[in-house]
């Protein structure tokens, strides 16, 4: 084996568990609603507002997450009955976006 | 209106040319930009124009950009394979010739996407449901398939495994454009590292025509429309796993008419994402995402002129890609090529930086190491495509 194959190997290796130790460690910062955009498409954000405009349909939990000032629409793939209108509320999800509008697919919400 | 639409049409031409000649510039970045800007500008324009500007500037990126991917080995993520054919056929002379062919590749799919609009909206609406439950298990046939034809199997299965772990834990870290280290590193400056260290010179380049037959072209052009559809209608799916996929699907084009088959997947599929966003309201990529915000309605009307706008631009990038390839052909012989390796390398780094950071330079460091790998081995850099098609079959399996 070349010493360049073998330096790669070692770096590729070593490399790829250090990033893997920090992708398992690393915290998700908090973004304000009104910084998610289109950049965000398909990537995972942590954001915080109140809750509105409650839905519940079969299977799904529909609501609006706004801070004052803009708002955003979450989709939870739970009918839960926990999520009400003006609950403080974080969530962790995917942006993706539906009917030209960006949303939620919300992974974790947790009542503040 | 006509006039305003021309002139529009024109500066969208020239800002595709800058995204797509510039290495690390995405027009859905530029996209983005725009869209911010949108109060502002809407003052002086109206939104369809916005529209028509950003479409002007997508199509002509998507032709153009494999220009810096072959010459500069600086691929963007939608021409991360072309670089493997493209840099081989620069090597012996024809880096014209390669992106003649990927020229053919988009003018083609984008006249062949354009005639099936209509069928294709038919189509899609039907489709779509059913392919999304067994993607994952085509992804695994069709890597299960690259593996066995490959020479080097334990080789090939290992650097699959180690880029899908890496693709996984750089996705776990919530970079802003964990795209942009990662493939660069892989596909990028590994190949830039390795021209500097073997001393690679750029022979003078021949202005031919590489030939293409009749049967792999159609295979070929065929595949790029398949191949663009896929990405225009699964989530997760890019240019380069599709292009994987599609050449399997082909069989044996060669390398000239993988270069015609990853020339088209990109041109395909933005046309094709107009398809996808009218009949199943679903915006695939950044650009129509934003042209989604900038209309209130997506009427016919808006559909007929947009696909109108890019069979134009299609047919004036095509041009204008002939004209800067080239100037690249006539320049690139008369630089040192391992200080144009050195500099790209020093720019990519720069834009890793400024987009994903400190933890985008580690990521682009392993990348490179793990990209480096293969022709060391004598193996394909195609299976460190593992990076983006393991998270994609563990998201539709789990």
């Amino acid at each position: 084996m070349s010493k360049l194959l073998y330096f790669a190997v070692l770096t590729s290796v070593v490399g790829i568990l250090i990033i893997l130790f920090i992708s398992e460690n690393k915290e998700i910062s908090l973004l304000k609603i009104d910084e998610i955009d289109e950049s965000y498409l398909d990537h995972y954000i942590r954001t915080r507002g109140t809750s509105g405009r409650v839905g519940l349909a079969n299977k799904l939990t529909i609501f609006d997450l706004n801070d004052g000032i803009n708002s955003i629409k979450v989709i939870a793939f739970d009918n839960s009955t926990l999520i009400q209108d003006g609950l403080e509320l974080e969530v962790y999800g995917l942006i993706v976006s539906y009917k030209g509008e960006l949303e939620i697919q919300a992974e974790e919400i947790k009542i503040i | 209106m006509l006039t305003e639409t021309l002139l529009t049409i024109i500066v969208g031409v020239a800002a595709g040319c800058f995204t797509g000649l510039v290495p690390g510039v995405h027009v859905n970045l530029i996209a983005v930009i725009l869209l911010g800007l949108s109060a502002w500008l809407l003052k002086f324009t109206s939104p369809l124009l916005l529209s028509v500007f950003i479409i002007s500037m997508a199509v002509t990126h998507s032709i153009l950009d494999s220009i810096p991917s072959i010459f500069l080995g600086a691929p963007d993520s939608d021409q991360v394979l072309n670089v493997l054919p493209g840099h081989r056929l620069l090597t012996k002379g024809d880096g014209y010739g390669a992106v003649r062919l990927t020229l053919i590749g988009s003018l083609g799919g984008l006249i062949i996407a354009v005639a099936l609009t209509y069928p294709l909206v038919l189509i899609i609406e039907r489709i779509f449901p059913f392919l999304q439950k067994y993607i994952p298990y085509f992804l695994i046939f069709i890597i299960a398939l690259i593996i066995i034809r490959e020479k080097q199997k334990v080789w090939a299965i290992i650097l699959f495994v180690m880029a899908g772990v890496l693709g996984l834990g750089v996705f776990g870290l919530h970079l802003k454009n964990p795209l942009l280290p990662l493939l660069s590193g892989l596909f990028g400056t590994s190949g830039l590292l390795l021209s500097i260290v073997n001393k690679i010179n750029i022979p003078k380049q021949k202005f031919r025509k590489l030939k293409v037959k009749t049967i792999p072209l159609i295979k070929s052009i065929g595949s790029s429309v398949f191949a663009g559809g896929l990405v225009s209608l699964l989530p997760g799916v890019g240019s380069a796993q599709a292009s994987i996929i599609a050449s399997q699907v082909a069989g044996k084009i060669g390398d000239r008419g993988f270069l015609i088959l990853v020339g088209g997947v990109n041109t395909v599929n933005f046309i094709l994402s107009f398809v996808s966003f009218f009949a199943l309201d679903k915006a695939r990529n950044g650009a129509i995402v934003v042209i989604s915000k900038l209309l209130e309605t997506f009427t016919l009307q808006n559909f007929i002129l947009f696909i109108g706008v890019s069979l134009l631009v299609g047919g004036l990038s095509v041009i204008l890609a002939l004209i800067f390839s080239r100037i690249f052909s006539k320049y690139i012989v008369k630089v040192n090529y391992s200080i144009l390796c050195l500099s790209i390398i020093i720019f990519v780094v720069l834009l890793v930086f400024i987009f994903s950071s400190w933890l985008g330079l580690f990521v682009l460091l392993v990348s490179t190491a793990l990209g480096i790998i293969p022709p060391l081995v004598n193996c394909g850099r195609n299976h460190l495509m593992g990076c983006l098609i393991l998270p994609v079959i563990l998201f539709f399996l789990l």
